[in-house]
């Protein structure tokens, strides 16, 4: 009975898997090769170039990112224009963005790099001297013009070239159409009409104002925060006066190390007076994403200073509920120092698409990303196939109207609409253009914008820069002094603001901070500046 | 099965067991409300002990979504060819090193056991798998791991307790070792093997590394790819602070995210208790060594 | 001597062929690899070309005082984990062994490892949940009339939310094993026992344990073999700044520094130095479970 029961064991994963592999011979999944050598598929020629005259199209694989909110699709409407265009046919592969970092280094590491891969900025650096990226320089004076003429109008973006040379396509923004985002402050407005009071101007303000709020529902936290102290420091400290942890100040007009300011003791003198108060989430240095959402969602909370496009999510859960209640923009807060500055992120993404220093294609490639550069590229990679999803009426973009009611009543339209034409940031585009998320979402988002423009050209909202590049010797020396010092930051920004270390002690930490090589940090940062400017 | 009489030890152990098992399960009826329940009321908070405003919806989105049906397929066959090539590598190997007339097995297991403390790491792995032709395809996925040390150990530790007698009888009626494994130690290890099929099949449906790694083609990603890049999503909090702009706002909704984990996880749940009953109780009658 | 035992065993030799083979080639093929704790590896020169700096990684992070508050956070949850993760679910398995009914024993271990599948992301964000400030652990203490705590934010408290839920996830998973064993013990031995006038506890002192015993003990010495290692991306969702004394790990670090610049080299040394460690204990181990007279690993 015991051998019939082992061979019963054995037929069943048998039979399991004689199915999976019918299935899986169905699903047409066969042999691979690597992802360098794709010149020679058999499905190379494309129906619309049949004359004889043009040149067989060039087929590449581009590995990016896929996010779950905007799953990229193969063959969309933007490749098809990109192909009509470049004759270059793109073989799109995902990788789940939570692991791509790991992917993308090992594919470094082992010289195994498609022909175009999307990175991050940080591996662009540290990577760019290992020979595994096409040395752009030698292509671009011949193939690229548009892109020379974005280095041109964005001197920002020589901040990353290594060693004089680019070695990938940088993803900037049309700036006229671009949503301005960053870490602003949003207060629910429909709380400070019944509790009559005005709009703070100042952080002192908003603490009156926070306290009339609990004091009107004490089981809130007016304010609440995600990612630690430390991460909101970053734009906190900078609207104080400050910033955190070294940082370009532009009234000094070099790099300073935020903490040895004397405006830092009341950026955590505040926050710890708003945490003995209970009018700053007592979970501030552990709450998840998920947590934060949930309190200003659920009108636990009604202040945050963070990435303010999240206020459309808020409002549409708080209204199911109230239709009353709503997120608006804070204008620009001035600090107890008198500094009246707040960061904006800059629109250009910085990240880059590389090019494998094995390519078959490089002139093709290179090519292709001018023509993306241009502003029919522009609009094909942003809004899709021109005449059937957007028009250009007056030198203004028009998004097909079908295309917007197809996609409005998903509970992301933007990003839903963006999937199906394979466009956008999340897409494949080397420059973005924020007209169709301005278009389909809530108009706030686009009077938000217009908020955020209007104080940039006043001066009191600034863009963040980059930093400047860094020798290889230099970027050894940071990563061992940033470790250490980091680590110290770490341990007690936390303690200032719960109040387990008294702010009185700050000087003491300074001291702690110098030892572990703070000053040393600051002095490579404006010696790299320095070197920019000559 | 004998009547015992129902004593004090065994009110504090039924009583144990009960508490255990609501522990365990609240977190996963947690799960299962979540992902039926409507997303705005989710948003809010307002879930704790029931659903509220029942709806599918979150499933619906996720079986529109292509990826994942065909992310099944290859889980299940990556999961079944592989526990296929572990048992059999495993089961190789763990007996010849549970004999004693197998001269060298000591050096041989310490030459294993090695192996789980000084690894090479994943770039020379990758070399390796990258020049035996396998990246993309997938022997990539079952070739690998196909024997776990730790695994194999407690594969040698079983096959050491069948008593020698057996052994020794077959020997007398002229069987050789290999039919000596075939006909007399597999037969008596139907609760390892089912035990053993159980761990492996856990381990090939939770891998994603060397999918992640060695594959590149979408089509052939498993399950738990697309998993971790919709449960992760804005958690990891370095992660949500590098990301700044609009980019920044990537939120998925939490019953989506719960629902993924309920589909991720309900088909290997399934298959415990189909291998329970292969747990007899005296499976090797007069075997145990006192 | 080989020579013989392979012309009397051929078929041993045979079956252990393909494993060998597969050893070979994906463990030690590469071996190599471990060369780069010893250089400074860069990526454009190889393995075989880049500069050989010796013992110079090894020297950074020893000569830091603060890794050696990391080597002893880590030891320290290794120890609290074999003190308590590890005999868990011996103590279950035995309990659970037990049970005379047997359906309701086929439901509790059906549900009694269904936390074991969850993963680390989604239990951290449930614990994150249930220790916050105004969560289910701190309802319950006011309810009971204490004060609320902060666990997530207090460094004494870090080793046991750890630990403890770790025990919660994976004590039902780690019954299978010994369930599987206990099954194949005879039940003759235990109507002797009955006979013999032995009670329950005596029962499972007696045979349970003794007969699992082998099973336990490669277990440990496997548990032993993970010194020094610690699961880390769970460390790293529940951690914070004013944890850091307690919960800032080896692994965490070196993770936090690859953030800054990627540095294959210095988290091969450090990865090295763990497993010479951890080798260097199995071996004590090892000898010490031969000398008893019990299993060893080889």
């Amino acid at each position: 009975m015991m051998v019939l029961k082992t061979s019963k064991t054995r037929y069943a994963l048998l039979l399991l898997l004689l199915l999976s592999l019918v299935t899986a011979a169905c699903s047409g999944s066969g042999n691979g090769t690597a992802p360098a050598d794709n010149a020679g598929k058999p499905e190379a020629a494309a129906p619309e170039t049949s004359g004889a005259a043009t040149p067989d199209p060039v087929e590449i694989t581009v590995m990016r990112g896929d996010a779950p909110i905007q799953p990229l699709v193969k063959d969309s409407p933007a490749q098809k224009e990109i192909m009509s265009h470049t004759n270059v046919i793109i073989n799109l592969e995902g990788v789940p963005n939570s692991d791509y970092d790991a992917k993308s280094n090992t594919l470094i590491a082992t010289n195994n790099v498609p022909d175009v891969m999307h990175i991050k900025r940080a591996d662009l650096i540290t990577h760019a001297n290992s020979g595994v990226f096409l040395n752009l320089s030698d292509y671009i004076e011949t193939y690229a013009p548009n892109f020379l003429k974005w280095v041109e109008q964005e001197p920002e973006l020589d901040k990353l070239r290594i060693d004089g040379d680019f070695y990938g396509f940088p993803i900037v923004a049309n700036k006229e159409h671009a949503a301005f985002v960053g870490g602003l402050p949003m207060i629910r407005t429909d709380i400070l009409q019944e509790l009559n009071l005005a709009m703070p101007t100042s952080f002192d303000e908003l603490y009156e104002v926070l306290k009339a709020m609990k004091a009107a529902y004490p089981d809130s936290y007016p304010w609440t925060m995600r990612n630690g102290a430390e991460a909101n420091l970053k734009t906190l400290a900078f609207a104080f006066g400050n910033g955190y942890p070294t940082y370009y100040d532009p009234e000094d007009s070099q790099y300073v190390f935020g903490p040895m300011k004397d405006s830092f003791a009341d950026v955590l003198t505040y926050l710890n007076k708003l945490y003995k108060e209970g009018l700053l989430d007592p979970n501030f240095a552990t709450n998840t994403a998920q947590q934060w959402q949930q309190n200003l969602s659920s009108g636990k909370s009604f202040f945050f200073f963070d990435n303010y496009t999240f206020a459309t999510n808020f409002n549409l859960s708080l209204q199911e509920i109230d239709k009353t209640a709503q997120f608006d923009m804070v204008p620009v807060l001035t600090a107890p120092s008198g500094a009246k500055r707040h960061y904006m992120d800059s629109p250009n993404s910085y990240n880059s698409y590389v090019v494998s220093s094995k390519t078959e294609h490089p002139e093709e490639i290179v090519k292709m990303f001018d023509w993306m550069y241009s502003e029919e590229g522009m609009e094909a990679t942003n809004f899709g196939t021109p005449g059937v999803h957007f028009t250009k009426e007056n030198g203004k973009i028009v998004i097909s109207p079908d295309l917007l009611a197809e996609f409005s009543g998903k509970s992301d339209p933007y990003r839903a609409m963006q999937s199906y034409t394979g466009t956008g940031l999340l897409a494949f585009a080397v420059v973005t253009d924020d007209t169709p998320m301005l278009t389909i979402s809530p108009p706030k988002l686009t009077d938000w914008s217009d908020m955020v423009k209007a104080q940039v050209s006043e001066g009191s909202i600034v863009e963040k820069v980059l930093d400047p590049p860094f020798t290889e010797a230099e970027r050894e020396q940071l990563k061992q002094l940033n470790s250490s010092v980091n680590t110290i930051l770490t341990q007690n920004i936390d303690k200032f603001i719960f109040g387990a270390r008294p702010v009185s002690e700050l000087d003491a930490f300074r001291n702690e901070l110098n030892k572990a090589g703070a000053a040393e940090i600051v002095a490579i940062y404006n010696a790299a500046l320095a070197r920019m400017g000559s | 099965m004998k009547l015992r009489k129902f004593s004090a030890f065994d009110t504090v152990n039924y009583a144990l067991m009960l508490a255990l098992i609501g522990i365990m399960l609240y977190p996963l009826y947690y799960i299962l409300i979540v992902s039926v329940s409507h997303g705005g009321a989710v948003a809010r908070g307002e879930v704790t002990w029931l659903p509220v405003d029942v709806t599918l919806k979150a499933y619906e989105i996720i079986f529109s979504d292509a990826p994942i049906v065909n992310a099944y397929k290859n889980t299940l066959l990556y999961t079944s060819l592989g526990v296929l090539i572990n048992l059999t590598c495993t089961a190789l190997c763990a007996y010849p090193l549970s004999r004693r007339e197998f001269v060298g097995k000591q050096w041989l297991s310490l030459f294993i056991v090695f192996t789980m403390f000084f690894d090479g790491g994943m770039i020379p792995r990758f070399l390796v798998v990258n020049s035996l032709g396998m990246i993309d395809t997938v022997w990539a996925i079952v070739i690998p791991p196909a024997v776990s040390v730790m695994y194999m150990i407690m594969m040698r530790t079983f096959f050491q307790d069948i008593p020698e007698a057996l052994h020794e009888s077959a020997y007398m009626d002229g069987a050789n070792d290999w039919v000596v494994f075939r006909k007399v130690v597999l037969p008596l290890s139907a609760p390892l093997m089912a035990t053993m099929t159980l761990f492996y099949a856990v381990m090939h449906w939770n891998s994603f590394f060397p999918a992640l790694i060695y594959l590149n083609e979408s089509k052939r990603y498993p399950i738990q790819m697309i998993l971790r890049n919709i449960v992760i999503q804005g958690d990891l909090s370095a992660q949500s602070v590098e990301m700044a702009g609009v980019m920044g706002n990537m939120i998925v909704d939490q019953n989506i995210k719960y629902a993924v984990v309920i589909i991720s996880i309900l088909p290997i749940l399934l298959l415990y208790p189909f291998l329970q009953k292969y747990f007899v109780k005296g499976a090797m009658i007069g075997s145990v060594k006192g | 001597m080989l020579r013989k035992a392979i012309r009397r065993h051929p078929y041993l030799y045979a079956m252990f062929l393909p494993p060998l083979l597969y050893f070979l080639i994906f463990h030690y093929g590469p071996m190599f690899g471990n060369l780069i704790a010893f250089q400074d590896y860069k990526i454009a020169k190889g393995v075989w070309d880049s500069p050989f700096v010796g013992f110079k990684h090894f020297e950074t992070f020893l000569a830091d005082p603060y890794f050696w508050k990391l080597f002893r956070n880590t030891m320290l949850l290794n120890v609290y984990g074999l003190l308590f993760s590890f005999p868990a679910p011996i103590v279950l398995a035995l309990l659970l062994n037990e049970i005379r009914r047997q359906r309701f024993k086929r439901l509790v271990q059906s549900i009694v490892y269904l936390p074991h599948f969850l993963s680390t992301v989604v239990i951290c964000g449930m614990i994150v949940n249930f220790l916050s400030f105004d969560g289910i652990a701190n309802q319950l203490l006011e309810a009971l009339g204490l004060a609320p705590a902060q666990f997530l934010i207090d460094p004494s408290w870090f080793r046991t939310i750890y630990i403890g839920s770790d025990i919660w996830q994976h004590v039902g998973w780690g019954t299978i094993i010994y369930l599987a064993a206990l099954t194949g013990i005879d039940p003759q031995l235990y109507e002797a026992a009955v006979m013999d006038g032995a009670g329950r506890f005596r029962q499972i002192v007696s045979i349970s344990i003794p007969c699992i015993l082998p099973v336990i003990t490669i277990l440990l010495l496997l548990n032993i073999g993970n010194f020094l290692s610690v699961g880390y991306e769970k460390i790293l969702l529940l951690y914070n700044g004013s944890t850091y004394e307690t919960a800032d790990v080896i692994q965490t670090f070196v993770y936090r520094r690859g953030l800054l610049g990627s540095d294959l080299s210095y988290s091969a040394a450090v990865g090295m130095f763990q497993s010479v460690i951890a080798f260097a204990m199995v071996i004590g181990a090892n000898k010490l479970t031969r000398k008893i007279g019990g299993t060893t690993l080889w």
